[in-house]
């Protein structure tokens, strides 16, 4: 609330389907001497002093309006010629509503049709109450469909897929509870005017603080929950997420600044429209990115690659130390779960194993299947990795280990130090990371992209153009 | 907006389409409808804006001038059809309110 002597701005929610409520509030507001002057960005309502009067006032939906701008269309004036004739002042028009008030307590209501009153909010509520929440419950049943179709390890390892599944919780149940709520309320009017009586006022709406504050109020929980979990287990792609919300503010902040400026500088309707039609299409292909890069993301989180190379081809690679490892800095050291049937055998360092296993580092188990790592480096041949950084996490997966039901996790590359390596692009893509992009000193790291899946080789040579063969034969399709 | 999708009209409906035998001006029905009722029915000049579109979507009524916003109509064959279906059914109502009670 903004407010001198002689003005006050107000924000307040409009819910066309509880317009009733606005209509008490302006005239509680002339009844303390403040008088409606007009209506900004549909929702700051903008008063003036004046004698406390006892007013009605009438809050109406033009159907033939445009969200954007009702006042000029010329039947909008005829529509407002008619109430005036029944005894209605005009104040103001504001998205597709006209506000009008009368001092005359004899004057008629304007809508005397409660079924025709009914269809003309069902109408005008569409969109907002019906489409928005079945496209965006949609959208996040299928999120969150195929992030659970493809187990849950993603979502508990990744602190990113989770705060993904959180939003869309969020927002899908929000929609859920919008769309019951209005459904709900939508069966009790059309009883209620069925038997003729009025439309009872849709009480289940957000109030302008209320929206904001549930909105800030999560959106605030989860970017602090996501950057703190984030920074303590180095998964930089959770930083998208106050990107988002900061998108979120900005559009907000956007949107009402452009219908302000739209409404000083008297936009006529074809420049509304050419708005509209730059602004939508914008929206939706950041939407539609925004859907693709998280189904991109899981589905390259939960491939595994089941390629494997031959005992002959390995024969190349002579004395060089070639092993997966994990990325991030040494100081991470975490619980490493390697796949048994990802794992060659003929390739094994036993004499390096036997090391790891008498520190007390690696430990096998050979009748599960399973080979457990202490520490960031087997000796070995190994092309996954899987990578859960939280202990209870670890356990659970190691149990489904043991049963064979879990999936693998890609890793996280620095792709800014990747070199390409044009001759390899044919089929897969082999990008060979330099110096800069490794931790240790004198490691040479491959990446070979299979199909969704990113298997990481690391070598303490260059891998020769031979050595380099045997892996695209052997690991790209 | 409200489309009529029942055979049967309205009170509202029927006294608007009264008005329209002879030539009317829209914004002026209000008063008229009043003054045929002594004021029994009033019309909301919201519902009578949206209805009168409906009418002329409909083709009970149609436009015989405009002047300034102000536009005149008349009702067509259509109109009275309609009106005298209404008519026809209210009176069966009378009828057989008078043979039962």
């Amino acid at each position: 609330m903004n407010k001198d002597n002689d003005h006050m701005k107000v924000s307040r929610a409009v819910a066309y389907d509880n317009l009733e409520t606005v209509e008490k509030y302006l005239e509680e507001m002339a009844g303390k001497g403040w008088m409606l002057k007009n209506v900004a960005g549909a929702t700051q309502f903008n008063f003036e002093k004046c004698e406390p009067k006892k007013l009605r006032f009438a809050v109406e939906i033009f159907s033939e309006g445009s969200i954007y701008d009702t006042y000029t269309i010329e039947s909008n004036q005829e529509y407002i010629e008619y109430c005036q004739k029944a005894g209605w002042n005009f104040i103001c028009s504001s998205g597709k509503l006209d506000y009008f008030y009368t001092e005359d307590d004899n004057a008629p209501e304007i809508e005397t049709d409660p079924a025709m009153k009914l269809k003309a909010i069902e109408k005008a509520q569409f969109t907002l109450k019906i489409l928005f929440p079945l496209i965006f419950i949609g959208m996040g049943a299928f999120n969150l469909g195929i992030q659970l179709t493809n187990g849950l390890n993603a979502l508990e390892a990744s602190v990113f897929h989770f705060s993904a599944a959180m939003l869309w919780v969020f927002v899908g149940g929000l929609y859920v509870v919008m769309l019951i709520t209005y459904l709900l309320w939508r069966a009790k009017a059309r009883a209620a005017v069925a038997k003729g009586d009025r439309i009872p006022p849709n009480k289940a709406n957000l109030s302008f603080k209320g929206g904001y504050t549930l909105l800030a109020v999560f959106g605030i929980t989860q970017t602090v929950i996501m950057l703190v979990v984030g920074f303590k287990y180095d998964e930089k792609e959770v930083l998208t997420i106050p990107i988002i919300w900061v998108f979120i503010i900005l559009m907000i902040i956007a949107g009402n600044a452009l219908a302000r400026f739209a409404e000083r500088e008297k936009f006529s309707r074809g420049a509304y429209k050419l708005i509209s039609i730059i602004m939508i299409p914008v929206i939706s292909s950041i939407v539609l990115i925004g859907v693709i890069f998280t189904v991109v993301m899981i589905a390259g989180s939960n491939t595994g690659s089941e390629q494997r190379m031959d005992a002959k081809d390995m024969e190349v690679f002579g004395d060089s130390d070639v092993f997966v490892r994990r990325e991030g800095s040494d100081t991470h050291w975490g619980h490493f779960l390697l796949s048994y049937d990802r794992y060659s055998l003929t390739a094994y360092d036993e004499e390096a194993a036997e090391g790891l296993e008498e520190n007390g580092i690696m430990t096998i188990d050979e009748e599960n299947g399973i080979i457990t790592l202490d520490a960031g480096i087997t000796q070995s041949w190994e092309f996954d990795i899987y990578k859960p950084k939280i202990r209870t996490i670890y356990e659970r997966l190691m149990d489904e280990a043991r049963k064979g039901t879990y999936r693998m996790l890609s890793i996280s590359f620095d792709f800014d130090n990747a070199v390409h390596v044009p001759e390899y692009e044919n089929g897969g893509l082999l990008t060979v990371l330099n110096d800069k992009g490794n931790y240790e000193d004198g490691l040479q790291k491959y990446l070979i992209y299979d199909e969704s899946t990113i298997i990481c080789l690391s070598c303490n040579e260059d891998l020769s153009a031979e050595q380099m063969k045997v892996i695209e034969k052997s690991f790209i399709q | 907006m409200a489309r009529i999708k029942y055979k049967t009209l309205t009170e509202q409906m029927f006294y608007i389409l009264m008005c329209m035998k002879n030539e009317c001006c829209g914004i002026d029905i209000m008063e008229m409808v009043a003054q045929m009722t002594d004021g029994r029915v009033t019309i909301g000049p919201g519902t009578l804006y949206a209805l009168l579109g409906d009418f002329v979507k409909q083709g009970f009524i149609r436009e015989t001038a405009v002047e300034g916003r102000k536009r005149s109509y008349i009702l067509t064959d259509n109109g009275l059809a309609a009106l005298k279906e209404e008519y026809e059914r209210l009176r069966v109502q009378v009828v057989d309110y008078e043979k039962n009670m």
